[in-house]
């Protein structure tokens, strides 16, 4: 029964649904479907060490890491925090929509500052608060749930979506390699060019969402009080 | 002797005159990137406070030895050593030592003296990347370590504490954090190759060709489509959900039908984002949040995502109808 | 009194918690103080099984524990326990035994310190799956790491080792401890018994003793208490401890992380402030049935503001928040 073939897979869907060790999982679905595909120790070997030599460019990231670290130890973040803080606070989401872009744009060159524990959390969640504070209203316990789900929201979109315009990220490099094995040469930088479309769209549609729904909830919270020009 | 045989080759590599300088260039990038994972993997290996130094440098080392020297290697060998890295990441022996992260006054200092003009040397690698693949044969990939090389040029000018051992030790400290997670998307790579190789694309092909028929390539964008946002959801990983439907329904039912692989290819890939936004079994992404914010709702996060990410799937889809 | 406050925090306990089942029986053990609670959970019990028995042990106080070690045999012919009494039991050799049967044990230390009773506190309100789905991320680092480090801003600096040792996990619900849980949300690690070294600072709560006006500076060397600040808060600490009669009392023997994020260190229950997120406490005296190796006249715990965590070197916690130990693909 040809079926028998497809127990590699299985075991890559099954192993990271029970959330199994992942490399474990990875391994062990090699072995599987080398045995099942008759390719034996010597071609599962020969197989494996072909595809991974051929790929060894996914491990860009390691010459990257020479400067991040340093980066981030000279201030990285503080800049960005600074950038930030510019901005005008409008509103909640406002602040989160503002991030949004900056996240983007700062993704699409591979550079973060440190995600939902180092500068949402400390930098994006007081000015969101501020926001509402600065507008003469006391923020609302549900209201500042929303913003925490929001900026996680905006930040997650940003990144996925904005990281794959990176010429060398790994996402477009295992696109890459797995289409050479089927047979297709693409390039790199077509692939980054043939997301930047996407990025955009989703980006505004997180600032967009994300904006409608804060304007909704303030008037939920805060009804029909004028609010305070600053 | 096998060294000496080996280096005859580095140097038979280097001197061809039909090897393009890109490729000529990329290997050097190579072998650097195996230099500082076999500088990673020493250094723990003397490090005391790695609970861990045995497992921690086998595993780095052979890594490195694979990046650097795997042109010259025999297939087999390559593979022996593959498998020879997973065994201590599979046991939990991979681990780091004491981290010299800096401190926030550390980042603060240095900041009052460099200030924003550390956004160039950020953005530098990414610029790099896109002129050398736009102006120049030598590749993406050639231009990000030429934009390294700018980005190292530019720190050392800001600031006299950023000597060659700081940027070696950041990135061995970066590169123990990450751990042998980070060879996750080479190693699904690998297994697409294996999975190629065995036949598996075949049959989920004769399968899913039961349900789906073939030779109507709009159906095939969308079957593949939402079943990577599906076993995105499912797997908690769009990195593991492409190699498989790409073999399976990519290939099969919609670039053997004559669809742009650049098109098709990579949007799926970003198509299974919009899986990994609605499931908890991303559990760094949409729960771990929910415990950095301390948020109420468990779902808090995915609660704020699953409608961008409709949206977003239902615009990706159109946009690869209307691109193949 | 608010007693239909009461019964919302029993029916908690019983549905949520223990999920009694029908065909289940079921035995509260209390003391005469506490009768009001356990008629509470009896009352809520008895709607869901018919077979609810009420324990009174005489002995109150926090050497209640040595009955249930001298009488393994107490819990014999029920399928489920709740320890509602004054101290926690979960440390005992009876709850041991039960637990090693299968049978259903829950430890409801009721101990209070501001006139109301445990079962209408608001931290039985936390949503027990996202304490679980925060334990996991931080579990399984845990699980595979032989040494724990800890700093605070208020300078604890302490290093225990969980060589050979499991962690666990407890958010109230019996099921998600594998049979046996307790009312504090955290993840424990039953530690070595005498690696632990380093400065415990006590900034949030003394346990039985409740808060401290003053942080109390507590030198650990070799697992052991060697030193224990003086000043008004830790001169109660150390005749508290000596006050067992027991040098067991001075051995650090549990290493837990709150996962509550109701819960608040204010030093009104124990149990509560051992639970709140942000913090992290060291339990001194018996670990048996958490998985150690001490036997002890009895257990206590003292509680720590705004922990970096390090399992391994690997950061875990950073200023009382779990973070991302381990980047990810999406």
């Amino acid at each position: 029964m040809e079926l028998v073939k497809l127990l590699g897979v299985l075991v890559v869907v099954v192993g990271f649904a029970l959330k199994l060790d992942s490399i474990l999982i990875v391994v062990a679905a090699a072995i599987v479907s080398a045995a099942v595909g008759g390719l034996g120790v010597e071609g599962l070997l020969e197989t494996l060490g072909t595809s991974f030599v051929n790929n060894r460019s996914m491990a860009i990231f390691i010459l990257i890491m020479l400067v991040t670290g340093t980066l981030e130890r000279n201030g990285l973040k503080e800049a960005a925090a600074n950038l930030i803080r510019k901005v005008k606070r409008a509103s909640a989401g406002a602040v989160i929509g503002a991030y949004g872009i900056m996240r983007g744009i700062f993704a699409a060159f591979n550079v973060s500052f440190g995600g939902v524990a180092g500068f949402v959390r400390p930098i994006i969640m007081p000015m969101a608060v501020g926001a509402i504070e600065a507008s003469g209203n006391e923020p609302h316990e549900d209201h500042v749930e929303t913003v925490k789900g929001m900026a996680s929201g905006m930040e997650n979109i940003a990144w996925f979506f904005c990281q794959v315009l990176f010429v060398g990220g790994g996402g477009a490099l295992l696109v890459q390699s797995t289409l050479k094995d089927l047979g297709y040469e693409v390039d790199l930088i077509d692939l980054a060019v043939v997301e930047i479309p996407i990025a955009i769209f989703a980006v505004l549609v997180g600032i967009t969402y994300y904006f409608l729904k804060d304007k909704r909830m303030v008037r939920k919270y805060y009804g029909n009080k004028v609010a305070k020009e600053d | 002797m096998l060294f000496k045989v080996n280096s005859i080759f580095t140097l038979a590599f280097f001197t061809d005159p039909d090897v393009t300088l890109g490729a000529k260039l990329l290997e050097v990038i190579l072998i650097v990137m195996g230099l500082i994972t076999i500088y990673n993997g020493i250094k723990n290996l003397l490090d005391k406070s790695n609970p861990a130094r045995i497992g921690t440098a086998v595993f780095w080392c052979a890594l490195g030895i694979v990046l650097a020297l795997g042109r010259w290697l025999p297939p087999i060998a390559s593979g022996i050593l593959v498998i020879i890295m997973t065994i201590p990441a599979i046991f939990k022996q991979v681990k780091m030592g004491k981290s010299n992260a800096p401190t926030p006054e550390e980042e603060k200092a240095n900041f009052d003296k460099i200030g924003m003009k550390i956004f160039i040397p950020a953005l530098t690698i990414g610029v790099s990347a896109i002129l050398f693949a736009l102006l120049t044969k030598l590749g993406a990939l050639v231009g990000i370590g030429f934009g390294i090389i700018l980005s190292i040029v530019l720190l050392m000018i800001y600031s006299r504490d950023n000597k060659p051992k700081v940027f070696l030790d950041d990135s061995a400290r970066l590169l123990s954090v990450v751990g042998p997670l980070s060879m996750l998307p080479m190693l699904l790579a690998s297994l697409g190759a294996v999975f190629t190789k065995s036949g598996v694309g075949e049959v989920i092909a004769e399968l899913v060709g039961k349900v789906v028929p073939e030779g109507n390539v709009n159906v095939g964008i969308i079957v593949f489509a939402i079943g990577m946002a599906l076993f995105t959801m499912i797997m908690g990983n769009a990195f593991a959900a492409i190699t498989v439907m790409t073999v399976g329904i990519g290939h099969p039912f919609v670039l053997a039908h004559g669809a742009d692989p650049v098109v098709i290819g990579m949007v799926a890939l970003t198509a299974g984002y919009c899986g990994t936004l609605c499931t908890p079994m991303a559990a760094n992404f949409n729960i771990v949040p929910v415990a950095m914010l301390d948020m109420k709702d468990r779902f808090g996060v995915i609660k704020n995502q699953y409608i961008p990410a409709i949206i977003l799937l239902i615009f990706q889809i159109i946009y690869m109808i209307i691109l193949k | 009194m608010d007693d239909s406050k009461l019964t919302r925090g029993a029916n908690i306990v019983v549905r949520h918690w223990v999920r009694l089942k029908p065909w289940e029986s079921l035995l509260i053990v209390t003391s005469n103080n506490y009768m009001r609670e356990a008629l509470a959970l009896s009352h809520s019990a008895q709607k869901r099984s018919l077979k609810v028995n009420l324990m009174i042990v005489e002995d109150v106080g926090k050497n209640v524990g040595i009955y249930f070690d001298k009488n393994e045999d107490a819990f014999d012919g029920y399928s489920a326990i709740i320890a509602a009494t004054e101290y926690s039991l979960v440390t005992t050799l009876a709850a041991k035994k039960a637990i090693g049967r299968g049978k259903k044990f829950l430890s409801l230390p009721l101990s209070t310190s501001n006139n109301m009773s445990l079962l209408e506190f608001d931290f039985l309100y936390m949503d027990t799956k996202k304490s679980r789905l925060m334990s996991e991320i931080i579990m399984k680092y845990i699980e595979h790491s032989t040494t724990i480090h800890v700093e605070t801003p208020a300078g604890t600096d302490l290093t225990f080792s969980k060589k050979g040792r499991k962690p666990g996990f407890f958010n109230g619900v019996v099921k998600d401890g594998k049979g046996f849980s307790s009312a504090s949300f955290e993840v424990y690690v039953p530690i070595v018994e005498d690696a632990t070294e380093g400065i415990m600072v006590v900034d949030g709560s003394l346990g039985y003793l409740g808060k401290c006006d003053q942080n109390v500076r507590l030198t650990i060397e070799g697992g052991r208490i060697t030193d224990i600040e003086s000043n008004p808060c830790g001169d109660r600490l150390r005749a508290f401890i000596e006050s067992y009669d027991d040098p067991g009392l001075f051995v650090a023997s549990e290493f837990g992380i709150g996962l509550n994020s109701l819960a608040k260190c204010r030093g009104c229950s124990y149990i509560e402030d051992e639970s709140a997120y942000g913090t992290f406490h060291v339990g001194f005296g018996r670990n048996l049935a958490l998985g150690g190796e001490l036997e002890a006249n009895g257990h206590y715990d003292l509680v720590s503001h705004r922990p970096s965590i390090y399992v391994d070197n690997r950061q875990i916690m950073d200023d009382g928040i779990i973070i991302i130990p381990e980047p990810v693909f999406h």
